[in-house]
């Protein structure tokens, strides 16, 4: 046998002895009720608990320490055995009457009292076993001749009833709240064999109680005491319920759903259970405080007088106490205990399930109180179904900017290929110029780009142009821009025609107002010429040979389809052997440190003069390096645009090589 | 960006507070789109304005186009940056400056 479930049957044995026999103890020296029959018993609260919660164990303690008292008592060995078989059937039938009864759709729950329901079946099993034991008692007092039945059956009664059920409640509703090791009689399966057995099962009560109120009324009719009839009957009452405490178990244990730890229910619960026994408690008290006023009282009416007051008026508080609780049940803690759970299974599934949400809403809205429940019913019906079509709608917007995101990123690759970017672009040309250029975006797709190309073997087009605005439009518009520009050039027409003929085209079919800034140049590549046009952009960066970068403050016209009709002016200037051009877009000037500063022109040429004598990819690069420095992390807000030329570089790199010795 | 408007019968004086970008100019351009109704004279106070955009000039410029269906536009108070920003691009030429 395992050890361990004999050192808890021990030990379960022992709590119960020692509860039984510690409150037992101190009522023993008070008045007997009836002399030789019973004491006031608050221990009798003891078997049937114990009893329900321990099963086999309980039932032995409590019988044992009825014997214990007994001995105290100093009875005779006959009534030792009697007390001890009495409180044993008390408390174990108790047990099984538990787990037998109020059968609900084959389950049973355990033995926890914290509804209407359970209240209810607590009351009637302990009702039906107190009248058990009180017949047991009442037929044993007949039996040695101590007092007649019809006098003691209804003292005996109160005397378990009572007890066990204004205390038994509370304890039971206190218990379950943190403790639930509950002994469970074994499951039996119902055979063919079985069937015929539960009904002897189910008529035993009934013979019982028969018999008990027929012998109850003879005695009362009667009035005399019938002893060897009363042994008879109460060996007979004895085997009946000790045939019944094997009566096996064949419902289900309800598996409790993860239940809060201390629900509404058994809250409301507690509370009434409190206010009822403070009642019932006051009721008593006043007879108690009556009936010793009253001097002509005998003792056994005294007590009889106080045992039925507690017994009539517990019924009809706790009465009262149950319907309450079966309204708050009903229309308080039972919707909100549905709701409960529909949130809590809400909450872990998935909230697209058209279905499931669906049915959940429905299960909401069935709570149909004209009250705050039903409101909040309905919200967290509305609620359940709001969030699905937002969710179905945040997943189609997430869908759609998924798809956007991808486009732009495409549209931005084409964007970016669309300028050329393979230097040197004319390989034959080397001893003429040396070009660099560079278009770093900003995050948002943007409208600046540059452009250079040979119009003829001798004449260089050079562009540099910013679209106003970001975003698709902008880059649509710079498409747009550079082959218009590019194509009118290879016309060999001036920079200032060419920007003319471009303004006029644009402006045709200009709906959304923008407009690019562009500056054009063409290089005549035998005699370092150099014909531009400026409309509305930056101040290109000119640079001598021997000398440094300044801003070459050139002749503005106004931007590309900002206005039909514009005038341009083009101008002229010559380019010796080493000198450089530098055009950039406002994205240079205009980058911004965390502290909103601007890089500025100045800055800009003093980075320029900082890598002067170096070939133009470096020069460009040391001047994105020196945005990157100074912008320091700070997000770039305009693409940042750079184009430079060196004319003849070599006269360039003789100029740089004399300079260093 | 903070649009102040001034109604003086057909007058609508617009002063602009802090930046024209990218992320203020469709503000301005609202503004200009629905408070213009039976405007004649129309003034943009860009006094408290630091600096404008290449979306800031697209507005300005949207907005000039329409007044002249109705009536006039100035730009007033210009400080020193934007004065060059017109400059360059020659917005100068184009706006009525005061």
């Amino acid at each position: 046998m395992d050890s361990r479930k004999v050192i808890k049957f021990l030990r379960r044995t022992l709590i119960s002895f020692c509860l039984f026999f510690f409150i037992a103890f101190p009522f023993k020296h008070l008045d007997f009720l009836i002399p030789g029959v019973t004491e006031i018993r608050p221990e009798n609260v003891i078997p049937p608990v114990m009893g329900i919660l321990f099963g086999v164990p309980g039932a032995l303690g409590a019988a044992l320490g009825n014997i214990a008292g007994d001995l105290i008592d100093g009875t005779t060995v006959y009534t030792f055995c009697f007390g001890f078989l009495a409180n044993f059937l008390y408390a174990y039938l108790a047990h099984k009457m538990w787990y037998t009864w109020f059968e609900r759709e084959g389950t049973v729950n355990y033995p926890q009292i914290y509804s209407f329901y359970t209240c209810v079946k607590f009351i009637t099993i302990i009702f039906v076993d107190s009248v058990f034991v009180a017949f047991m008692i009442m037929l044993l007092s007949e039996a040695i001749g101590m007092a007649k039945a019809h006098d003691v059956a209804l003292i005996l009664f109160y005397n378990n009833f009572d007890f066990a059920v204004i205390l038994g409640l509370p304890i039971l509703a206190t218990v379950s709240n943190f403790w639930n090791d509950y002994e469970v009689p074994p499951k039996r399966e119902i055979s063919e064999k079985w069937q015929a057995y539960e009904r002897i099962f189910t008529l035993i009560p009934a013979v019982v109680v028969t018999l008990g109120v027929w012998y109850y009324v003879y005695s009362r009719l009667q009035d005399q005491m019938y002893p060897q009839l009363a042994a008879v009957i109460m060996y007979i009452i004895m085997i009946l319920l000790a045939i019944y405490s094997f009566r096996p178990r064949t419902a289900e244990i309800e598996k409790e759903k993860k239940r809060v730890d201390f629900s509404l229910k058994a809250k409301s619960n507690i509370l009434f259970q409190v206010v009822g026994i403070l009642m019932v408690v006051f009721v008593v008290a006043v007879t108690w405080y009556l009936n010793t006023k009253n001097a002509d009282i005998t003792r056994l009416e005294f007590w009889q007088d106080i045992f039925s007051t507690a017994g009539l008026s517990f019924n009809f508080v706790f009465g009262i106490i149950l319907a309450s609780l079966f309204i708050v049940e009903k229309y308080l803690a039972n919707p909100i205990e549905k709701m409960t759970d529909i949130v809590r299974e809400y909450g872990q599934q998935d909230h697209l399930d058209h279905q499931g949400n669906k049915t959940m809403a429905e299960a909401c809205r069935s709570i149909r109180s004209k009250d705050e429940i039903g409101e909040l019913a309905d919200g967290i019906a509305e609620m359940i179904e709001d969030v699905e079509s937002y969710v179905n709608n945040l997943q189609a917007v997430t869908q759609e900017k998924q798809r956007i995101s991808t486009e732009l990123n495409l549209a931005r690759r084409i964007q970016e290929s669309f300028l050329p970017r393979v230097f040197p672009p004319f390989p034959e040309y080397t001893q003429y110029f040396d070009l660099y250029a560079s278009m770093d975006a900003a995050k948002e797709v943007g409208g600046d780009f540059y452009d250079f190309f040979l119009i003829d073997e001798d004449h260089l087009g050079l562009v540099i142009a910013d679209v106003s605005g970001k975003g698709i439009g902008a880059s649509l518009f710079m498409m747009i821009s550079k082959a218009l520009i590019k194509n009118q050039a290879m016309n060999a027409e001036s920079p200032a025609a060419v920007l003319e003929a471009v303004n006029r085209q644009i402006c045709a079919n200009n709906e959304a107002d923008m407009f690019v800034t562009v500056w054009l140049g063409i290089l005549e590549l035998s005699t370092g010429r150099l014909i531009a046009a400026n409309a509305g952009h930056e101040y290109p960066a000119l640079m001598r040979r021997d000398g440094s970068f300044e801003l070459f403050k050139d002749k503005h016209g106004f931007v590309i389809g900002g206005m039909d009709g514009v005038r341009f002016k083009n101008y002229e200037l010559t380019l010796e052997p080493g000198d450089r051009l530098f055009v950039y877009t406002d994205g240079v000037a205009e980058a911004t440190d965390a502290v909103n500063e601007q890089f500025g022109t100045e800055r800009t040429l003093t980075a320029l003069n900082q890598h002067k004598q170096e070939s133009c990819r470096d020069l460009i690069s040391g001047v994105r390096d020196a945005i990157e420095e100074f912008v320091n992390g700070a997000p770039q807000f305009d693409d940042i645009t750079m184009l430079t030329i060196t004319f003849r570089p070599a006269e360039l790199l003789r100029s740089s090589e004399e300079n260093k010795e | 960006m903070i649009i102040r408007e001034i109604r003086d019968n057909n007058k609508l004086t617009l002063a602009i507070k802090g930046r024209i970008d990218t992320a203020t100019a469709p503000q301005l351009e609202t503004a200009v789109k629905t408070k213009t109704d039976g405007v004649e004279q129309l003034e943009i106070d860009l006094k408290e304005t630091d600096y404008i955009s290449s979306a800031g000039l697209r507005v300005l410029l949207a907005a000039q186009k329409s007044m002249k269906k109705q009536g006039s536009m100035v730009v007033t108070n210009v400080n020193e940056v934007i004065h060059e920003i017109f400059e360059v691009t020659g917005f100068l030429d184009i706006l009525t400056i005061q």
